[in-house]
């Protein structure tokens, strides 16, 4: 494969909740913090399966943490993002933002 | 609606589905502990179902990237259109051979099908949890005496209502049959008598109007009545201002006070009304007539609940003790679902095995089919494979094929499953309780889908594993010469497993079909070809009087004997070969029991003289009953109940007992036995016989009864019209119900082992077809494999019948290991079948004997044209070849 890909949009909107998170970073609230702010259904497939793929490409790391009543006696993983991550998402929305320069006028946001 | 369950946490399957796919560790339990957490946050605010059904999706989710991510890793850089398209060309493969694809298809269709059908009656029944709000505690209390139990009376169940601790709630019914009047006749219905606690205990709501409530039950309470939903539909056309109107049930004006859901499970299924049960303190201690179900208070044990039942059952025996002297006696509990089935599991299970074994045959013979088919294409595999398609790409290209066929054998076999499913609902509904409740539901889908793939990969991966290895044939040629021994090795393997399997499941069906046999000729004590029984209910109300019964029963059977064609006719409440009048305990004069022992206990008919004549059992000493001259306290014994406990028939005479469970003469009279009749079943023919009592039915008039007609003629079923019209004539209340000839009787008396018997017969039939066809497609092949050195042989002077031999044995080897393995494996698990089985050991040699020469033969012949083939071999033409 040539060249280095981009984060994909689904992976920047997981970094940028993990980040939001803060110390809180957990599976559900994640997913909550994804549902809430971006306004949209997560399968809990695809969450899982992308932060995985984020922690493989080093992105992303976790610590583990003990079990909680709530979690049914199982251990969790509190994850948080890495400073190559942090860069990714720094030159993800550098890209944009270059490319959204001057189009103020023509892509004016719909208002009501 | 949150009635469903309460435990609290995900669905349990889904659950354990999503740990399955998982690997061990950390994310597993991240993620099954944060999906758990977010469905009990759902629970909280949008209901179990809701969050129920999320939980589903999700793990469904998890699931389908699973397999897509085996799938990828699978066909390594292979996109999932690449899988399509090569797919499709390994279809338009097998389309090229019809004949191959369709046996593959069908044998596999029956496997699955099979096995799923049979599997979603075990999930239905047996592994899913009952219908009902905290099925895991909800319990069945019943009487129990070291052999045996039975039902609660109204004195032991006001008792545990008042001083049990242990249940959150008990509910009683008494399962009863109900007249139901309209202007245009009488008819039987079900109905069930609960108590005020019976709905709740089952979480059962009325859809319209209100529940039974303490009120309905007490005495002198108006009649009222909830109509179950289909009745509600059917007759009352769904009317939705059905509450407030009145139905006549058992003459009574009783007014609809509800309507019921449709059913959810086993007890309230068949009902057609709940009416209220009188809660009327008892004179003494029995009958024993309501059933009852608890349900466990939360953290309570079943063990202390056990003994409180004991406690308070002990606390009771000396209220009763003058009517009930068993001592051994004390109140018991069962878990419900256990109880509601029965002994119907084992059955089940057996069933299970079977389809399984039958599924394995299937695969066995499909994987051989294909095995022969990939050395068939040995020669173009390995020089595609020497072109450059990597071991890997082999692969797929051969699992596309058993893909397709899987996946079009599954697809039928899901059709098979489907039709079978609904004959076993429709057959089976009076065999297997909860049979209703199996349908192809999520579990019994993922079920088949397991199935498949199973048969995917032995399909596939057995075949392809063994064509390997290119090199020896292309250094054979494709000829015979360099065929690998090992995967002769795997055909003959495979064979011989049929084989094996096979054994089992004929000796299982020539057990189970001799069984039915000997029950089939097994005395039942009456005339079964001549005789014809009708059940008639006289309603409460205008025969309270037993004169008044006496006289509408006189008159009829004056009637019915006027007819031509009739010989005799009689009364009896109860009807062989399984239906006795009722069952009772009793204590003989001359025969003195430990104090404290468990009184005998017999089944009870109450019969006129008649009776006896019309079913053909003869007088063998005594008398029969004479209203006019006997005293009042007189009975007939069976020769088996004189011979238990006396020397002879002639002995029983005059000896004096007392029954009911009345132990003190004082209070209680004796009574005596004039006369000693020839034995008949009550008890169902494969019981033992314990001996039977009668009573006189000109003495003790009967409300319900049965009519016993005799008639020379063999067609005793034409007399049921014309005596349809007398009934009609005598009293248009009195609904004529269950009219069966004796054979019908005795059929009716067998169904269950006519079932079992050809369903494993069946499976027998099937798995011994499967193994003839696989022993002689390995031997048809194995002659074609070695047409050069059979024509070699045969052009050195061999003799052909020599030669003929020579390859029969090769292939008899394998039969016979087959079937030695088999027979050691039948002697093994035929014990299973051993409740099952009427007068015929599960090891008896006759049958093993049987199965083992009768497949031993048929294999015989099956191989021995190609045999014959190789014998006639032209030496000169099968040496001249390529």
């Amino acid at each position: 494969m040539g060249g280095r890909a981009f984060l994909g949009e689904f992976e920047q909107m997981v970094l940028l909740a993990v980040l939001r998170l803060g110390d809180e970073a957990f599976g559900p609230g994640i997913a909550g913090e994804l549902e809430e702010r971006a306004g949209r259904q997560v399968s809990r497939g695809a969450l899982y399966g992308t932060l995985d793929r984020l922690a493989r490409k080093g992105y992303l790391r976790w610590e583990i943490e003990a079990p909680t009543s709530e979690s049914r006696g199982n251990r969790r993983r509190r994850f948080s993002v890495t400073p190559e991550g942090i860069k990714e998402l720094v030159s993800a929305r550098d890209a944009l933002v270059n490319l959204w320069e001057g189009l103020d006028g023509v892509l004016r946001r719909p208002t009501g | 609606m949150e009635n469903a369950k309460k435990r609290g946490g995900p669905p349990r399957f889904f659950e354990f589905l999503l740990r399955w796919i998982l690997p061990d560790g950390i994310v597993r339990e991240d993620i099954v502990g944060s999906l758990a957490e977010e469905h009990n946050g759902r629970v909280a605010w949008d209901g179990q179902r809701r969050a129920d059904s999320w939980y589903r999706r999700q793990v469904l989710g998890i699931v389908a990237r699973w397999l897509r991510k085996g799938f990828a890793r699978a066909i390594g850089a292979w996109s999932i259109g690449d899988l399509v398209k090569e797919l499709a060309r390994a279809a338009r493969r097998l389309v090229r051979v019809p004949a191959f694809s369709a046996a593959v298809v069908t044998t596999l269709a029956l496997g699955i099908g099979g096995t799923t059908a049979v599997f979603a009656i075990v999930y239905g029944v047996l592994i899913r949890p009952l219908p009902y709000p905290d099925a895991e505690r909800l319990t069945w209390i019943r009487n129990g005496a070291p052999d045996r139990t039975w039902s609660f009376s109204m004195a032991d169940y006001l008792a545990l209502e008042e001083q049990q601790s242990s249940f959150t709630r008990v509910g009683a019914y008494d399962p009863n049959g109900i007249t139901l009047s309209t202007p245009e006749g009488s008819e039987r219905m079900q109905a069930h008598m609960v108590t005020a606690g019976f709905m709740p205990l089952l979480g059962i709501r009325p859809v319209l109007g209100r529940s039974i409530t303490e009120e309905d039950t007490r005495p002198g309470a108006d009649p009222v009545v909830l109509v179950s939903h289909r009745v509600w539909r059917s007759r009352f056309g769904g009317d939705p201002g059905i509450v407030g109107r009145t139905v006549t049930l058992d003459q009574e004006i009783t007014t609809v006070v509800g309507v019921l859901p449709p059913p959810a499970g086993p007890i309230e299924r068949d009902q057609d009304f709940l009416l209220p049960l009188t809660l009327e303190p008892p004179p003494r201690k029995g009958p024993f007539f309501l059933y009852v179900v608890g349900l466990l208070e939360e953290g309570s044990t079943r063990t202390a609940a056990a003994q409180e039942l004991e406690a308070i059952s002990d606390r009771i025996f000396p209220l009763w003790q003058d009517s009930f002297p068993d001592a051994e006696v004390r109140w018991v509990m069962f878990d419900l679902k256990k109880a509601l089935l029965g002994d119907v599991g084992g059955s089940l299970w057996v069933a299970l095995a079977a389809v399984g074994a039958l599924l394995l045959i299937a695969l066995a013979n499909a994987a051989n089919l294909l095995v022969a088919r990939a050395v068939e294409q040995k020669h173009e595999t390995a020089v595609r494979v020497a072109l450059g398609a990597g071991w890997g790409r082999m692969l797929v290209h051969r699992l596309s094929e058993s893909i397709v066929l899987a996946g079009l054998g599954g697809g039928a076999g899901l059709g098979l499953a489907y039709l079978g499913l609904a004959t076993a609902v429709r057959l089976g509904g009076a065999l297997i309780p909860r049979v209703a409740e199996a349908a192809l539901s999520g579990p019994v889908v993922l079920f088949l889908l397991a199935v498949a793939l199973v048969s995917v990969a032995i399909l596939g991966l057995v075949p392809a594993l063994h064509n390997r290895t290119p090199l020896p044939a292309l250094r054979g040629s494709g000829r015979g010469v360099g065929h690998g021994v090992k995967q002769r090795g795997l055909r003959q393997a495979l064979v011989v497993a049929q084989f094996s399997v096979t054994v089992p499941l004929l000796v299982g069906g020539a057990l189970l079909t001799s069984s039915l046999w000997s029950l089939r000729r097994a005395d039942p004590g009456f005339d079964a070809d001549r005789v014809l029984t009708l059940s008639l209910s006289l309603p409460h109300t205008g025969y309270e009087e037993a004169a008044i019964r006496l006289d509408f029963w006189q008159r009829v059977l004056a009637e019915v004997r006027a007819l031509p064609g009739v010989e005799a006719a009689g009364l009896g409440n109860g009807r062989p070969p399984d239906e006795p009048g009722f069952g009772n305990n009793f204590m003989l004069e001359d025969v003195p029991l430990p104090s404290g022992a468990s009184q005998f206990e017999v089944p009870w008919t109450i019969a006129d003289p008649a009776y006896f004549q019309a079913l053909g059992v003869d007088l063998l000493a005594g008398r029969l009953f004479d209203v006019d001259t006997d005293s009042s306290r007189v009975a007939l014994v069976d020769e088996t109940w004189a011979r238990r406990f006396f020397a002879n028939p002639q002995d029983a005479l005059g000896r004096r007992f007392i029954h009911g469970g009345c132990t003190d003469p004082t209070r209680c009279p004796w009574w005596t036995v004039i006369g000693v009749v020839s034995d008949v079943e009550y008890n169902g023919l494969a019981e033992d016989n314990q001996g039977a009592m009668y009573l006189d039915a000109e003495r003790f008039v009967q409300l319900g009864s049965f009519l016993v007609v005799r008639t020379p003629s063999a067609d005793a079923a034409a007399l049921a019209p014309r005596i349809r019209a007398i009934v009609r004539d005598a009293d248009p209340r009195v609904p004529v119900t269950d009219v069966a000839t004796g054979r019908e009787l005795l059929e009716e008396s067998l169904r269950t082992d006519r079932y079992l018997a050809g369903l494993v017969g069946l499976f027998g039939a099937v798995a011994f077809l499967l193994s003839l066809v696989s022993i002689y497609g390995v031997l048809a092949y194995f002659v074609e494999e070695h047409r050069r050195d059979i024509g070699i042989r045969l052009a050195l002077g061999g003799e052909p019948l020599r030669v003929a031999w020579m390859v029969m044995a090769s292939a008899m080897r394998l039969v016979l290991v087959g079937v030695g393995t088999g027979t050691v494996l039948a002697l093994g698990i035929s014990s299973l079948l051993d409740h099952l089985l009427f007068r015929i050991n599960p090891w008896d040699p006759v049958s093993f004997a049987a199965v083992v020469l009768g497949l031993s033969a048929a294999a015989l012949l099956s191989c021995g044209e190609p045999a014959f083939r190789a014998a006639r071999l032209d030496p000169a033409g099968a040496l001249k070849e390529k």
